[in-house]
């Protein structure tokens, strides 16, 4: 129990003393009413329909690399991996020397089409094998020994979103934090809604109250801020819930928390929303032991909903304007640990897809002539393939955002 | 001078005791509001700095500390593989079990009133001297170093940067124990300038490589710290251009000859509880001055601050942002509630809301400001002050949460929701009367007419329901840009 007063009353006596208080804080009205949340409203004119979109789809927990794209004629990964070393003829063929884990199956198929392209052996100089820093340098893309707070698509928002006539958030993210990725010096409009479950009612009376509440403005500048955002995101909530409810679709995703969340951005790309970049996430890729179940199950997920997602994207004729790109912290170690499993590595193949992909397989291999417990040694920096997208597909300058100048590649 | 000089006791009134209530702390409620006009503004600063108020170590942390040595050291002997497996899931066990004791028990702790101001001053000290969870998984030594900042925080700043990098959480949050004189790391160093005391632009890289090489041997043995001298490099070094076989103190003290050094904590300080956009220079060099004539004394700078006139210029009033966990303790006073004794709803909330206890994302601390708010964060702040008003369903409850909830009523902590029982007091006022009454005591600034109209008239409709009309604009306001603010 606590015997301090407060707003609101607890007993009679309470709320008798409590409204007994003095008047002076009135003496701070008369704000004049800005334009702010009106603006908010307002439908603006639609900025150009064919704009590019991307996906980013995050394996979070360290995907190993040599078990996604094996390579079967190098001796040197069956000596490293005795026990969880995958079988030339399980694996769907890729090259003379490279197979897909075999519940990438789906995948594979889209890669024979030229609509996947794999990267091998991305990195990074200096790798750092916690997870936490590591997702810090991927999102921020900085030096491995510089400490970054802005992300790189951030940047993107900072550098080449700056006074888009748009409503829509820039950026959507699945998951309830907002990814350091986002991370800008200026505010921006970003959006998160949960991966999957029910969508909340926004029609609600308490809602409309919270927007009139809000549209009720004040003068000063975080105060209009806040406004201004509140009443983003009472706009977007709304417009996000009937999309997605009203979401009709011919294919079929699976129920995992991956698929429904990019069957939602399915949902709002087909709506029209006119965000430039997606964020989603699947987790369970720290696979320190007993590796070889679990990982093919976390790639049959990422297969599917993968390919789901583009089938789907096609058939509403989206799919030349989506580009989809997987990252993760890192690739595990190539030798294998004592219980299955694979410790924190370095680099890892990732995957782009989408109808805009050019070259299906770029970047080299690296090499497995190593020492059990040595690391991969990374040929791509991962930074080469942010430049590719950002200057190819996004159109925006990549020297700008990553400030330095990165070689770029051709998978678009 | 005048702009630090004293408010004149005849200037303190309501309105000025509720803006350093709230920026001092998280809330103005009535009470609180009452006592500080009765204590004077001296008297209030006083009463609210004057002495440190211990926060106890949690129980589950203190098992942590005496547990966690033998747990390891069972590790480093273990046979084999699994066994080692099997003890480090213990480990993480025990460090989340100590960890989440230590968000409730602080919670609780900084959301008694009396507390509050003393631990939002550590929460500022804190976001300087940052270390998180991210890399110090062991709840043990974050405990260590807040409790750290809040025993010596009111002392002189270069003692309390000088027993900071002592600090075991320290050492291993920014490499120090691994610098040694045959490779010095220079995190340490580069923080110590950049974050702790002077600011970029204010040393050079040259300084940065020398004064790391003071700080080698710095060593943590779990919550001890060791100096290893075979590790120290006792040769001669020059930190801003003076020559010496400095130490680590040593080259502290040599900043504190910096003239950046006296204006560094003010800025950082004015930019935590006055205003986000810096102060003019003068101003800040004439606080700087003040402070450093007093030996860089934080008690000194605290009432410095919040007696001044500049402290209650109607610019600096209820627009300051408030940080997640502000929002959240604010709630609680607010609305007369204890904090909700169930660690995984109460740190997902202050995750969704973008502040994970004592896990700042980088050494930069929170940034604060406009970026807590985004549409995600502030759904998560909406969703937080809804579930405040939504009864508990005990049958639903797991088992952990269960008996978090009778412990805390058998150390009467029982209010956790707002019941309908409490809103009903209300229902006998007009819906003008309880609409004036929220945004006089809820919000920092009288909002404009609008605002007050829409509840009155949203309220009015209401009147079939009108306890649950009450409810939902209750949940409006809590929920509404305006109360965002401080």
């Amino acid at each position: 129990m606590h015997n301090e007063h407060t707003p609101l009353p607890v007993t009679r006596r309470d709320f008798l003393r409590a409204s007994g208080g003095a008047l002076g804080f009135l003496a701070f009205s008369g704000f004049a009413p800005s334009l702010l949340a009106q603006s908010a409203l307002k439908q603006l004119p639609k900025a150009e329909k064919d704009r590019t979109i991307l996906v980013l789809v995050q394996l979070a927990g360290g995907n190993d690399g040599l078990n996604t794209i094996v390579p079967f004629a190098d001796d040197n990964y069956y000596r490293l991996r005795p026990s969880i070393g995958l079988k030339q003829d399980q694996l769907v063929d890729l090259s003379d020397t490279l197979g897909f884990h075999p519940s990438l199956d789906p995948m594979a198929r889209l890669f024979y089409e030229g609509q996947l392209s794999v990267v091998q052996n991305v990195g990074y100089p200096n790798p750092n094998r916690s997870h936490f820093r590591s997702s810090e340098i991927w999102e921020t893309a900085t030096d491995s020994d510089v400490n970054g707070y802005t992300g790189w698509v951030g940047r993107y928002f900072d550098n080449a979103c700056a006074g888009t006539p748009t409503d829509d958030p820039l950026g959507v993210h699945l998951g309830d934090q907002v990814p350091q990725m986002f991370a800008a010096n200026d505010p921006h409009n970003v959006f998160g809604l949960q991966a999957r479950g029910r969508v909340a009612q926004q029609e609600k009376e308490d809602v409309m109250l919270l927007e009139s509440l809000t549209t009720a403005s004040t003068k000063d500048e975080n105060a209009s801020y806040l406004q201004h955002t509140m009443m983003d995101a009472l706009v977007t909530e709304r417009r996000v819930q009937a999309l997605i409810n009203d979401y009709r679709t011919p294919v079929n995703y699976s129920g995992d928390g991956l698929s429904q969340s990019l069957k939602r951005v399915a949902a709002l790309i087909a709506g029209g929303m006119e965000t430039r970049v997606y964020f989603v996430s699947q987790g369970g890729y720290d696979t320190h032991s007993n590796q070889l179940g679990n990982h093919a199950n976390r790639l049959r997920e990422l297969a599917n909903a993968m390919s789901t997602f583009q089938q789907d994207l096609k058939k509403k004729g989206l799919d030349g304007q989506v580009l989809t790109m997987t990252f993760s912290e890192f690739g595990r170690r190539p030798s294998e640990n004592a219980s299955q499993g694979t410790d924190h590595g370095t680099a890892a193949p990732l995957f782009v897809m989408g109808t805009g992909v050019r070259e299906t397989l770029v970047g080299t291999p690296a090499s497995l002539d190593l020492k059990k417990n040595q690391d991969l040694e990374f040929s791509t920096d991962f930074r080469q393939v942010y430049a590719t997208v950002i200057d190819k597909w996004l159109q925006a300058d990549s020297t700008q955002i990553l400030g330095q100048q990165f070689e770029t590649m051709e998978f678009i | 001078m005048q702009a630090w000089a004293p408010l004149s006791p005849r200037q303190w009134n309501e309105a000025h005791a509720r803006h350093l209530l709230r920026r001092i702390g998280f809330s103005a409620t009535p009470g609180a509001v009452d006592d500080a006009m009765q204590r004077g503004l001296h008297g209030t600063i006083e009463y609210y700095f004057g002495k440190t108020r211990p926060f106890p170590i949690p129980h589950r942390v203190q098992r942590e500390v005496t547990e966690l040595p033998k747990l390891r050291q069972e590790i480093r002997t273990a046979k084999d593989e699994e066994k080692r497996r099997m003890l480090r899931r213990d480990e993480r066990t025990l460090s989340s079990s100590s960890y989440q004791d230590f968000a409730i028990s602080w919670l609780s702790f900084a959301r008694e009133q009396e507390n509050s101001p003393q631990e939002k001053y550590v929460m500022f000290l804190q976001d300087i001297f940052v270390v998180s969870r991210e890399k110090i998984k062991p709840a043990a030594y974050l405990y260590q170093h807040q409790n750290l900042l809040r025993r010596e925080g009111f002392g002189a700043y270069p003692d309390l940067t000088k027993s900071v990098s002592r600090s075991p959480a320290m050492i291993n949050y920014l490499d120090l124990h691994r610098s040694s004189k045959k490779s010095p790391n220079e995190n340490f160093a580069r923080e110590l300038f950049e974050l702790f005391t002077l600011g970029e632009g204010n040393y050079t890289e040259q300084d940065i490589k020398q004064a790391a090489r003071a700080f080698t041997g710095y060593r943590a043995r779990g919550s001890r710290f060791i100096f290893d001298k075979n590790a120290f490099d006792g040769t001669p070094k020059t930190v801003f251009g003076r020559t010496g076989n400095w130490n680590g103190d040593q080259v502290i003290d040599i900043v504190y000859d910096q003239p950046a050094a006296a204006t560094f904590v003010p800025r950082e300080f004015l930019k935590f509880y006055l205003a986000e956009e810096p102060l003019p220079e003068p101003y800040l060099e004439q606080l700087g001055r003040l402070w450093a004539s007093k030996g860089y004394d934080m008690h000194f700078l605290i009432e410095t601050v919040f007696t001044s006139r500049m402290f209650y210029q109607p610019e600096y009033q209820g627009n300051l942002i408030k940080s997640p966990i502000h929002y959240y303790i604010g709630l609680c006073q607010d609305l007369r509630l204890d904090v909700i004794p169930f660690p995984t709803r109460v740190l997902g909330s202050l995750r969704g809301m973008g502040q994970v206890f004592q896990t700042p994302p980088n050494v930069r601390g929170w940034v604060g400001g406009k970026h807590w708010i985004n549409t995600t964060t502030l759904a998560a702040r909406r969703q937080l002050a809804q579930t405040l008003f939504n009864p508990i369903d005990e049958e639903k409850l797991n088992a952990d949460d269960f008996v978090e909830l009778q412990a805390a009523r058998a150390e009467d902590r029982a209010d956790f929701v707002v019941t309908e029982e409490r809103l009903s007091g209300l229902q006998d006022k007009s819906p003008e009367y309880i609409s004036e009454h929220f945004c006089r005591y809820f919000l920092p600034a009288s909002p404009p007419d609008a605002f007050r109209d829409t509840l009155a008239r949203y309220l009015k409709s209401k009147e079939k329901d009108y306890v649950e009309g009450i409810k939902e604009i209750t949940v409006a306001v809590l929920q509404s840009p305006q109360y965002q603010l401080s």
